[in-house]
């Protein structure tokens, strides 16, 4: 296939993507009212009083005394990112799954197709993030907003992978929203509490959950001046694997008809 | 050749043997749930069959009975993606494209949504897709679902024309009455293909 004719494609699914969410007025809604109603509830019914939180820097920890409605305010945001990353990336990977393995028989590349989905994805969810840093810079000091926001995109890359990781993996809707609720509430929505987490009687487990190390450079730059590199490469690693096995998952899910392609022979 | 395909203990199919030649129309005949689609699902690839070989040295256009049309494109939406597509490094016939829209009365429904079309319109934009890339192999299940007459005898026109360009085509179907217009006829009884 040359190269404008891959471009022409990849570009194609990657506006028909943005349409598909653009076209779903209930996820819209969603994306607008969730994270309002979530922060909306903290602001008004956090405390003033101050809680003792641990942070995660690599082989230290840095300990430190916020109030409750700041450490909400920004862990509410990170846990809603994650929800609603991979509740986005469920529609785009699960919905019509069918459409998009016919267009692989069609000639339709997998990895063009999962580089334009999650490209749609990001852009979308990048709004999300950038709106949620801002809203949140408006309520709460940030030390580093740009940080936290790397942050935030770092929550939605991983929860967006595993978001389409289950789409495509699953043959039914429900069964998939039900073990996207289960993680991203049992990990970002519960376990990744900073005030949990900074009195938890073992924190082994939740270090290797993924929303912990994006967690953690969302707090870190939050609330203190200092760089957090182990947060940031443990985050990295986390994003770099689960986008890796969703790649894997697409190849995997298109599979049987890429060798009709053009000449077929097995047995 | 020889194509054989169980689930757990029932056998769906018990050693088939088809062939498809250029310039031919073959029919598959058999009652439901005998196992066409599941065969021509095997014979394209997106079923893998328990044993047997399938060898196809061409390019294949496909239109399955399952309506798998993306629900919020509208048909340009979905034409304009099918067209960026090369089927084994075949670029799409726009002028071919253009005729078989006027010839299926497509034109006023290129900006609907698919998810607002009638079954008949459906099943004709199904059938462009696979015929989009002039693939010198169509294999159609149930491909005049939902035509009225009119179309129906358009539809048939249409793969007279394709035939005589070279084409070969596999369908299945239930209309047996129209055994005149096929080269060859096979009936799946039992997992078995009967001539």
């Amino acid at each position: 296939m040359p190269e404008s004719a891959h471009r022409r494609t990849g570009w194609l699914v990657l506006r028909l993507s943005a349409l598909e969410l653009w076209r779903n007025p209930l996820g819209l809604v969603l994306l607008a009212v969730i994270p309002a109603v979530f922060i909306g509830t903290i602001w008004w019914t956090a405390s003033q009083d101050a809680v003792p939180l641990k942070i995660f820097f690599g082989n230290e920890t840095l300990r430190l005394l916020l109030t409750q409605r700041q450490v909400g305010l920004v862990f509410v945001s990170a846990a809603v990112s994650g929800f609603l990353a991979a509740y986005y990336t469920l529609i785009l990977f699960h919905n019509d799954f069918g459409y998009f393995r016919f267009c692989a028989f069609m000639g339709l590349s997998p990895p063009l197709f999962t580089a334009a989905r999650f490209t749609a994805f990001l852009g979308v969810t990048a709004v999300l993030a950038a709106v949620t840093t801002l809203g949140l810079g408006r309520v709460t000091a940030l030390e580093h907003p740009l940080t936290v926001f790397a942050g935030f995109l770092l929550i939605i890359v991983i929860y967006g992978a595993y978001g389409g990781i289950v789409g495509i993996l699953s043959r039914s809707f429900m069964p998939a929203l039900l073990w996207i609720v289960l993680l991203a509430q049992l990990d970002a929505g519960w376990l990744q509490n900073p005030v949990y987490y900074s009195a938890a009687q073992d924190s082994r487990v939740i270090h290797w959950l993924p929303a912990f190390y994006p967690c953690q450079v969302v707090f870190s730059a939050a609330f203190t001046s200092r760089d957090n590199g182990a947060a940031l490469g443990g985050a990295l690693v986390w994003a770099v694997a689960t986008v890796a096995v969703l790649i894997a998952a697409v190849q995997w899910r298109m599979r049987g008809p890429l060798n009709a392609g053009g000449r077929l022979d097995w047995g | 050749m020889d194509l054989r395909l169980s689930y757990g203990r029932h056998c769906v199919l018990d050693g088939c043997d088809l062939s498809v030649s250029r310039r031919e129309v073959v029919g598959l005949a058999g009652e439901n749930g005998s196992g066409k689609s599941t065969l021509v699902k095997c014979l394209l690839g997106f079923l893998r069959p328990s044993a047997g070989r399938v060898h196809c040295d061409a390019r294949v256009g496909y239109c399955p009975q399952e309506n798998y049309l993306h629900r919020s494109y509208t048909v340009a939406e979905h034409l304009d993606l099918v067209g960026s597509l090369r089927r084994g490094g075949q670029p799409i016939d726009a002028g071919f494209v253009g005729q078989c829209v006027a010839t299926l009365k497509l034109e006023r429904y290129l900006g609907y949504p698919i998810r607002k079309l009638s079954g008949g319109t459906y099943q004709k934009v199904k059938l462009l897709t696979a015929i989009a890339h002039r693939p010198p192999l169509l294999v159609l299940d149930e491909p005049t679902d939902g035509f009225d007459w009119t179309m129906y005898l358009v539809f048939w026109d249409l793969m007279a024309e394709l035939v005589r360009s070279g084409t070969g085509v596999l369908m299945i179907s239930h209309l047996l009455h129209d055994r005149d217009r096929f080269d060859r006829i096979y009936e799946l009884r039992e997992g078995r293909l009967h001539a």
